[in-house]
């Protein structure tokens, strides 16, 4: 299993077109819509490098999508 | 769904079954002459709905159930694991030992009604235990909102005047500890995870039961043995009230995945307010006193208040950090978790070394809690904070 955060930039006014179209991703664990350098950030889990990058591929597909960044987890702690 | 609107109306639909469940209980507590008889009797019951209502959410194709629609990490009726074996054996011993007490009080005191009250301090046990052994302790902010629902709980469940002192120490000494215990195990089970799927909130309900039942079958065997009789039990408001009770667990244990039992407690106290919504559409408050109609009405408000209180309580963010070449990036990545708020940091490969989620009542309280935490530690090269303006969660 390899779990990864994907920072998406959305063109302006696509925000909202962009999360329906994730909200359909069933891969994708969290969305959350943020403030900064990227729009939205996305957490999945996949069975493996592959599956990463049909995902990344979906979502560099999505109308509005301007670029993506995938940071693949190596260890990760959380409550 | 939104976070924040699937957290609340999972608590909001689980909170009118309640209200439900507490107008047939009722019913039945007057049917059954018996409080050992109608725990066991509840439970035996609720074992049978429980394995018809999971055969029916384990329908559906083999991707997707009926269950997954509740909760999506559902596929079907399971065993036990061996992890889950001590939580679910603490949680049915806290459950059967709760429901036991709480008829207990009902068949052998004269006026349970003015200690009853009082169960809904088991709020504020949950918060004193979340306080001290969670990662995620409750913010000044939810303990204040937390206080206010206790208080109006307790205004508006008075209906009489001085409590029985050996009912009072029923509820504060036996009762509440056992919610307390049933209700953070039940968070316990719900946190955990098999490979990378979530545990699912209606087979813990299920295994809840199972283990309740042979619990509170035990104490009646203990106690009073001649209870085991059921032949004059009102079958059907029964099974009803099992079903409505199974669905609203299942529904809370899904909450308890999303935030901590206190503010899911607190947030579930709702039910309060709609049994007496009920009350009053069926007539039930003509004859009382306007000293306890004025105490019921204030304790409204603050529940109500409380919940909003609740729902404003917190901000989130995401930390993008980077760190000075040649760190130790795992001693770094410790401290950050040491740090109260973090609920989450991951070593990543990419841009950013580190990404930390963050929970805290106010962007300022972050500044102060976690920022200047962060900046005090060596070997760091750069922090980018954003906030979270809305999220999605599939748990």
């Amino acid at each position: 299993m390899i779990s990864a955060y994907i920072m998406i930039l959305a063109a302006p006014g696509s925000g909202n077109g962009i999360v329906k179209e994730l909200r359909k991703i069933e891969q994708i664990e969290n969305t959350a819509v943020i403030t900064g350098e990227y729009d939205i950030v996305v957490r999945v889990t996949v069975d493996n490098v592959q599956k990463l990058a049909d995902i990344t591929d979906t979502i560099n597909a999505i109308k509005g999508v301007s670029k993506t960044h995938t940071h693949v987890i190596m260890r990760e702690l959380r409550v | 769904m939104r976070k924040r609107y699937l957290f609340y109306s999972l608590l909001f639909t689980a909170a009118i079954l309640d209200s439900l469940v507490a107008l047939i209980d009722s019913r039945v507590m007057g049917a059954i002459g018996d409080p050992f008889t109608y725990a066991s009797s509840f439970f035996v019951v609720g074992m049978l709905v429980c394995v018809l209502l999971g055969l029916f959410f384990s329908t559906g194709t083999k991707k997707r159930t009926i269950g997954s629609l509740i909760d999506p990490s559902f596929k079907r009726l399971r065993f036990v694991k061996r992890k889950e074996l001590p939580y679910h054996l603490l949680a049915g011993f806290g459950n059967a030992v709760t429901t036991v007490s709480f008829y207990a009080l009902y068949y052998f005191f004269t006026d349970p009604s003015s200690v009853m009250p009082f169960y809904q301090v088991v709020l504020l046990y949950l918060l004193f235990i979340e306080a001290f052994s969670e990662k995620n302790a409750p913010t000044i902010a939810e303990i204040e909102a937390s206080v206010a629902v206790v208080f109006g709980a307790i205004m508006m469940s008075m209906t009489s005047g001085i409590p029985d002192l050996t009912a009072l120490a029923i509820v504060f000494l036996i009762m509440n500890p056992a919610y307390a215990i049933f209700t953070l195990y039940q968070r316990k089970l719900k946190s955990m995870t098999f490979g990378s799927t979530p545990n699912d909130a209606i087979n813990i309900r299920f295994w809840n039961v199972f283990f309740t039942m042979l619990f509170t079958l035990a104490i009646t065997l203990i106690m009073s043995p001649k209870s085991l009789n059921f032949g004059s039990i009102p079958l059907d408001l029964i099974i009803s009230a099992t079903t409505m009770s199974t669905i609203s667990f299942i529904l809370f244990i899904r909450a308890l995945g999303i935030s901590s039992a206190s503010i899911a407690q607190a947030v579930k106290s709702v039910s309060l307010v709609i049994t007496l919504l009920f009350s009053l559409l069926m007539g039930q408050l003509t004859g009382i006193e306007s000293t306890f109609a004025l105490l019921k009405f204030m304790g409204v408000v603050l529940v109500i208040l409380g919940i909003i209180d609740i729902s404003f309580a917190e901000v989130h963010s995401v930390l993008f950090i980077k760190l000075e070449s040649g760190q130790n990036s795992l001693s770094v990545m410790d401290s950050i978790w040491n740090i109260k708020g973090v609920d989450s940091v991951a070593l990543v490969s990419g841009e950013y070394d580190l990404i930390a989620k963050i929970r805290t009542r106010t962007l300022g309280k972050g500044y102060e809690t976690i920022i200047t935490k962060i900046e005090g530690m060596g070997g760091i090269s750069s922090v980018h904070w954003d906030s979270v303006l809305k999220e999605w969660e599939n748990v």
